[in-house]
């Protein structure tokens, strides 16, 4: 860990995943002010509408679950078979 | 989240609620993607926006995460990590777009938090840790017991804010018990998380085994003695023994 980025390490084999910068204080700007202009139209969706998407993303979490269990095994030595 | 009447007799009173805006959420490796849906359910059922530090390294799991909920056909920006040294969370935190701050993670990591958060007067919620005690009663029925045990305190490599942290054991039963608890942990097969002949994958962090094995050195030689267990695995990795070490002596009756 420094101060421009970062690398994660499989705990598993002690070897490095990949590397990651730390945002700038111009890239952290940009996405929060998306999230405040996305919550001015999303504060409007209808709470049945929020439910839905909701619906949605367990039905894209079942879907994509393999491949994100690989994700968190690798990253922080998950027992893949039990969570 | 529809207003409800709050009839006063003199004016047309009601409650109404509303969401605050976008929430910053610092979230924990443990569970890397369970976390996150668990806040951003309520939380954005409420009609709130979520911007997540997550910890370094678990980074990939939380992008993961995002990148999912726009699969599913979330709006953009109503989701969205941040990269953040940790010195930096606290200009997020005194943004004056950002409404409040979700925590789960250790004891320090929630108080920072929410003395900066108390600062600028926002609303934080805080999952913190625990150091739950697992109780076993004269009565108890001892092998379900000792697997309800087994379980509590090492699934996840003992990485859950629950776990049986503490065992307490009444006079009666504590012989026995402590035997058939060894024995089962002696028998936990540790390893490469991919396999699924393995019970126990390696802690999280290599630096977090080594401080699991300077406590348990710590408790024996403050005269705890060490029944199985209680050393480093070999090779680059983070593996830990199973442990259960700390037998103290005082008993309850």
């Amino acid at each position: 860990m420094n101060r421009v980025g970062f690398a994660t390490v499989n705990p598993s084999t002690g070897e490095e995943i990949e590397a990651f910068s730390y945002f700038t204080p111009a890239q952290t700007e940009k996405v929060v002010a998306r999230a405040d202009k996305s919550f001015q139209s999303f504060r409007e969706l209808p709470v049945h509408k929020r439910a839905q998407l909701f619906t949605d993303l367990g039905n894209t979490l079942r879907k994509t679950k393999a491949q994100l269990a690989k994700v968190i095994s690798t990253e922080m030595g998950k027992d893949l078979l039990r969570g | 989240m529809a207003d409800e009447p709050a009839p006063t007799g003199t004016v047309n009173a009601y409650v109404s609620y509303l969401p605050l805006g976008p929430i910053l959420a610092i979230m924990p490796w443990n569970f890397p993607i369970w976390q996150l849906t668990r806040m951003a359910i309520p939380t954005m059922l409420a009609g709130n926006v979520v911007l997540v530090k997550h910890s370094p390294n678990t980074q990939r799991s939380s992008l993961e995460f995002e990148r999912v909920m726009l699969e599913a056909g979330f709006p953009e920006g109503v989701f969205q990590n941040l990269i953040l040294k940790r010195d930096d969370v606290v200009n997020v935190i005194n943004d004056g777009r950002v409404q409040g701050a979700s925590v789960t993670g250790s004891v320090r990591a929630g108080s920072a938090v929410a003395s900066e958060a108390g600062k600028v007067i926002k609303k934080t919620v805080m999952e913190l840790g625990g150091s739950d005690a697992f109780i076993v009663c004269e009565d108890a029925d001892i092998p379900k017991a000792v697997a309800a045990g087994i379980r509590g305190r090492f699934h996840n490599a003992g990485q859950v804010c629950l776990a049986a942290k503490r065992f307490i054991l009444v006079g009666k039963i504590a012989d026995e018990f402590e035997r058939s608890f060894v024995e089962a942990a002696k028998s936990l097969r540790v390893g490469n998380p991919f396999n699924s002949a393995m019970d126990l994958g390696p802690m999280a962090r290599a630096d977090l085994r080594d401080s699991l094995h300077k406590q348990v050195e710590g408790i024996t030689a403050k005269g705890a003695s060490l029944l199985c267990g209680g050393k480093p695995v070999g090779g680059k990795g983070a593996t830990y023994r199973a442990e259960r070490s700390n037998r103290r002596h005082a008993r309850v009756r």
